[in-house]
């Protein structure tokens, strides 16, 4: 997932906010990036993978809490937020990567 | 000696010290998951909202409207529970407490809970059953508390079975695509591990598939059950080391105490 947000008219560089808790997990066990990383997953999973439970609403309101957590995250004055999330997909032994969302607010 | 001599025999036996090292382990074992997830408490709360289940008409939602008044108040009170179950002597007041405030915290961190969470709770639900304190029946009690300790042993058997079995049925997984598969899931794997080739692949599957279907026969033989804990042991810090599950490896560790040769011979003081 590429986060880039826009501050006085310019697009920041795009960051990934799940490889540094999952990084920090990995480089030193550290389980409470873990947990940070699984909740972060979890946020950015409603953007993939749609629950059959889910209205436009829903999904909306999920969409609405990952841009409040990354706001609450890594605080900035932006006046735009562009979220792409990249898809990885296996089938059999093939690995094919593809863009799955993209979200402009 | 027929069946049911042995069972009488095992059921009225004395298997405290197992069914207290199971309990100490699972305490300080949700007492570190508690500390290590309390950082991130609020922010799981605050942004994955726990939003009720029909459960919670049962319980009034008790232990969880603590928790939807001040999350922190809940931790300490489920640290506190936790920290006396581990200093003083196992009894049912404690045992059902630290069962449901564990529970009540899955429920609450459900966005980033998984399937160690339920085998846990579930280790700790029987363990609510093994305390001999408050002495009520001395016998009954007894016999309660290994039901529940044989029923912790069947429960973790009955696991690794569905699971090797669901392997087994699984296209993906006999052909080795699945381990190739779970190598690739980012946010996953832990460090740069290449995923094995379709050779390894099915190699690796089929010594997942075959122990998950034989630790659950060769655990139940004191000859050949070292051999499955220590196989067993091998397996889950296998998965704690590569895979972002360490959870899951601590807690099946921990379950293996169940299978403890008892008596184990502790210090009386620890009893």
């Amino acid at each position: 997932m590429w986060v880039s947000r826009k501050v006085n008219g310019a697009w920041t560089r795009p960051i990934n906010p799940l490889d540094s808790s999952f990084k920090r997990y990995s480089g030193g066990f550290n389980i409470t990036a873990l947990y940070r990383s699984r909740l972060e997953r979890s946020l950015y999973y409603a953007l993939v993978v749609h629950s059959p439970s889910w209205d436009k609403q829903g999904q909306d309101q999920q969409i609405e809490s990952l841009i409040k957590y990354i706001d609450n995250r890594f605080p900035l004055h932006a006046d735009s937020i562009r979220i792409v999330v990249i898809s990885k997909y296996t089938r059999g032994f093939k690995v094919d990567t593809d863009t799955a969302v993209t979200v402009v607010r | 000696m027929n069946a049911s001599r042995i069972w009488n025999d095992w059921i009225e036996s004395d298997h405290e010290p197992t069914q207290l090292l199971l309990c100490k382990a699972l305490y300080l074992f949700v007492l570190l998951k508690a500390l290590l997830l309390w950082p991130v408490i609020s922010d799981i709360t605050t942004f994955e909202p726990y939003a009720g289940s029909p459960v919670d008409r049962w319980t009034g939602g008790f232990p969880l409207v603590i928790a939807q008044s001040n999350i922190h108040l809940y931790m300490v009170l489920l640290c506190g529970v936790l920290s006396a179950g581990l200093v003083f002597r196992l009894n049912y007041v404690i045992a059902i407490a630290a069962a449901w405030l564990s529970f009540g915290l899955t429920r609450l961190t459900w966005s980033v809970a998984n399937g160690s969470d339920s085998v846990l709770n579930m280790l700790l639900l029987l363990s609510a059953l093994m305390p001999m304190r408050p002495v009520i029946n001395v016998l009954t009690q007894r016999q309660i508390s290994n039901a529940a300790l044989l029923l912790c042993r069947i429960q973790v058997c009955m696991l690794y079975l569905l699971s090797g079995f669901d392997k087994l049925a699984s296209e993906a997984w006999r052909s080795g695509a699945a381990i190739h598969s779970v190598a690739n899931l980012d946010y996953f794997v832990v460090g740069s591990i290449e995923a094995p080739d379709a050779h390894s692949a099915i190699i690796f599957s089929w010594t997942t598939i075959l122990f998950e279907l034989l630790f659950p026969v060769l655990v139940w033989f004191r000859s050949s059950r070292k051999y499955a804990i220590v196989a067993g042991a091998v397996f889950h810090i296998v998965i704690g080391a590569f895979l972002s599950l360490p959870d899951f490896s601590f807690v099946m560790l921990i379950s293996y105490l169940a299978f403890a040769r008892d008596p184990i011979q502790l210090r009386p003081s620890l009893i």
